[in-house]
């Protein structure tokens, strides 16, 4: 439950967080409004300005206290950054869930879960045809589970125009 | 009388049941696979059950938040992974029970435990029902805040040794419920001139990065590992007998169950942790603990299953979850015009009956389930993680984008799962923003709202309910600075 050493990145999230804090901070008189002649516990003002005071105020006893307890020496610099740049190794997937996001509209949410599902599992190392094969039938699940049952609101895909009326109408209501 | 038998009315609709079963029998299958857990499995199919009769969407999301851990015992105990995080100290004994051969009795005593703790924690919820019918139409404006800031407080101070992170987290949360145009004066709060930005950020949004696309991420880029096993040896109503024989350490840890679910802020961590050390305390055999002891699993599974009714007191009766789960539940009760809170007693009774006949029926289906179903889950246990992060990636899609069809979200949702992704991988909780960002609008609204009666800032405690809730704080703040002080003495 509790965190009890040093973990290399703890302390450039400290600053990191500390430094959007201040930015915000500095942007309070552009970012809300004060109205004259209203009291000061009406203003819109006051709550988002406690509530960056009080992130500020941890942020700042979290910073020392990592500084201070886990004596921080400049050789773990590096294990600091290296930890910064693997926190952008998500990116990747990031890409592909908005291209997925993006996909929806054009492809229908069929063609594109199955696409998503397929190529994704193919790049998170699964070369087999039975994975495939499994890739496909969960994508096709989801879909059928959330779309044709559920009725859940997805934009129905652009390709669905170019099938005859009947099959268009189907796939736009179930796919 | 006629409430309750008009609430059990409900249970002639066959969709009732439907809701039941999949919502059970899911967060049984969600618990059991290490990696996915409630939170991640709720807040995918949050959106989906806004379009469903209040009851259902809430049946089905309460069925996986009261089963999950039922599940998640499963493979704590044969491959020393807990399935969600509340498990985690049922590895202790019941690995060490499944190394000495005795894995089947170690998991039909978990089973047993957690029916206990639900059971218990149901009945418990329905005696004090109306007690709470009673009492909640006595809360006003600054009991609310109160008892919001209580909240707060302790889930500041329940996560030990990151109190500090936790605050910054809280007051993150906090700030990130303000962003968009606020209610009062119309006017714009950080949006930068983003249009996007004019109506803040979407729970659901952040909830689903922050739990569920940064667990795809965790798992995407983690190893699968090669799980072995055990076969599952012995009879099954050993781990009954066990119960039967440790009845105490049963009652007893259920009892904390409740008492912890019912606290907003703390939850099952503490419950379990408590319960623990007293099934230790009143054992004939205390070293026997962490090696294969009966008590140890029953003060573990008992403790984190009483919580989930529990922890809906305050939800109910005061609109303040007490955890993340609980938070997401808010989100369906607001979507359906179904206000929690003192009003919810008086004018949808019926609805509150319904949902404890629901967690009745839930833990009875999985009790059955797991007697009969347990060797078919050792399968989903072994689904390849890597694959299960495609999965998840792909399910939170249909969370995030069926809230307005909207890029803008997803983008956003992807940016909180980097986030959420470098708080996992820090070991840095993610409740406390949810929180934050929950507690911190109902305070906020609660505190324009009292405005009215407030002087000084002595009236905000000048309440009977509210002066009681600002001593728990005062209490709750000297026994955390206290064993802060107790700590340094100790190392100095």
């Amino acid at each position: 439950m509790g965190k009890e050493e040093y973990q290399a990145g703890d302390l450039v999230f400290a600053m990191l967080m500390l430094l959007i804090v201040l930015v915000l901070l500095v942007s309070i008189p552009f970012e809300t409004k004060w109205f004259d002649g209203v009291p000061l516990v009406k203003q819109p003002r006051l709550w988002p300005t406690f509530c960056l005071l009080g992130m500020a105020l941890f942020g700042f006893l979290y910073s020392i206290q990592i500084w201070r307890n886990y004596k921080i020496q400049l050789g773990q610099v590096q294990g600091e950054l290296n930890e910064l740049s693997s926190w952008l190794r998500p990116l990747e997937f990031v890409f592909y869930f908005v291209l997925y996001v993006w996909s929806v509209p054009l492809a229908g949410y069929l063609l594109s879960t199955l696409l998503f599902f397929s190529l994704l599992t193919i790049r998170a190392g699964y070369r087999t045809l039975l994975m495939f094969w499994v890739s496909l039938a969960t994508g096709f699940g989801i879909v059928v589970v959330f779309k044709s049952l559920l009725q859940v609101k997805v934009a129905s895909g652009a390709i669905y125009d170019y099938l005859p009326d009947g099959w268009a109408t189907f796939f736009m209501i179930y796919f | 009388m006629e409430l309750i038998l008009s609430s059990f009315d409900i249970f002639l609709r066959w969709d009732v049941w439907a809701a039941i079963l999949v919502g059970s029998i899911g967060g049984v299958i969600i618990g059991a696979i290490p990696g996915v857990g409630p939170a991640v499995a709720i807040a995918i199919l949050l959106p989906a059950t806004y379009s469903m009769d209040p009851i259902i969407g809430i049946t089905v999301l309460l069925g996986i938040y009261g089963s999950a851990m039922y599940g998640g015992a499963i493979p704590a105990i044969l491959i020393n992974t807990p399935g969600t995080p509340v498990n985690a100290l049922t590895t202790y004994d019941g690995y060490s029970m499944t190394k000495d051969n005795k894995a089947r009795r170690a998991i039909t005593l978990a089973y047993w435990s957690s029916f206990t703790g639900g059971i218990f924690s149901i009945i418990a919820l329905i005696f004090m029902t109306s007690l709470i019918a009673k009492v909640a139409p006595l809360f006003g404006s600054r009991d609310i805040l109160m008892a919001a800031l209580l909240g707060l407080v302790l889930v500041i101070i329940s996560h030990r040794k990151q109190t500090l992170i936790a605050g910054m987290l809280v007051f993150f949360g906090m700030f990130i419920s303000t962003i968009g145009m606020e209610s009062v004066k119309y006017s714009m709060r950080f949006t930068f001139d983003q249009s996007w930005l004019l109506s803040g950020f979407d729970l659901i949004t952040v909830l689903l990065g922050l739990f569920a696309v940064s667990q795809a991420f965790i798992l995407l880029i983690g190893n699968d590992k090669r799980v072995s096993m055990p076969s599952l040896k012995g009879k099954k109503r050993e781990g009954f007998f066990d119960l039967m024989k440790y009845k105490t350490v049963a009652l007893i840890s259920s009892a904390m169950g409740v008492i912890m679910g019912i606290i907003p802020g703390v939850g099952e961590f503490l419950a379990q942790f408590f319960s623990y050390n007293i099934a230790r305390s009143i054992s004939d055999k205390p070293e026997r603990f962490g090696k294969g002891a009966p008590e140890g699993i029953i003060a573990s599974e008992a403790a984190n299953n009483a919580v989930p009714a529990a922890a809906m007191i305050p939800l109910l009766a005061l609109g303040i979850p007490g955890e993340a789960l609980t938070a997401m539940m808010l989100s369906v009760f607001y979507v359906h015009n179904i206000i929690p809170g003192p009003d919810l007693f008086v004018k949808h009774i019926d609805f509150v009956y319904g949902l404890y006949a629901s967690l009745i029926l839930i833990n009875i289906i999985v009790m059955i389930f797991l007697l009969v179903a347990t060797k078919y889950l050792l399968k989903i246990i072994q689904i390849p993680q890597r694959f299960l992060g495609v999965s998840i990636l792909g399910l939170s899609f249909v969370g995030v984008y069926t809230l307005r069809n909207s890029m803008i979200d997803c983008i956003m949702c992807a940016v909180f799962g980097i986030f959420g992704y470098a708080l996992k991988r820090l070991n840095l909780p993610i409740v406390p923003i949810i929180l934050g960002m929950v507690l911190g609008n109902i305070m906020e609204v609660k505190f324009r709202a009292s405005q009215a009666r407030i002087d000084t800032l002595f009236d905000y405690i000048n309440r009977p309910i509210s002066g009681i809730i600002f001593a728990i704080i005062v209490i709750a703040l000297l026994i955390h600075f206290w064993a802060i002080w107790r700590q340094y003495r100790k190392e100095n």
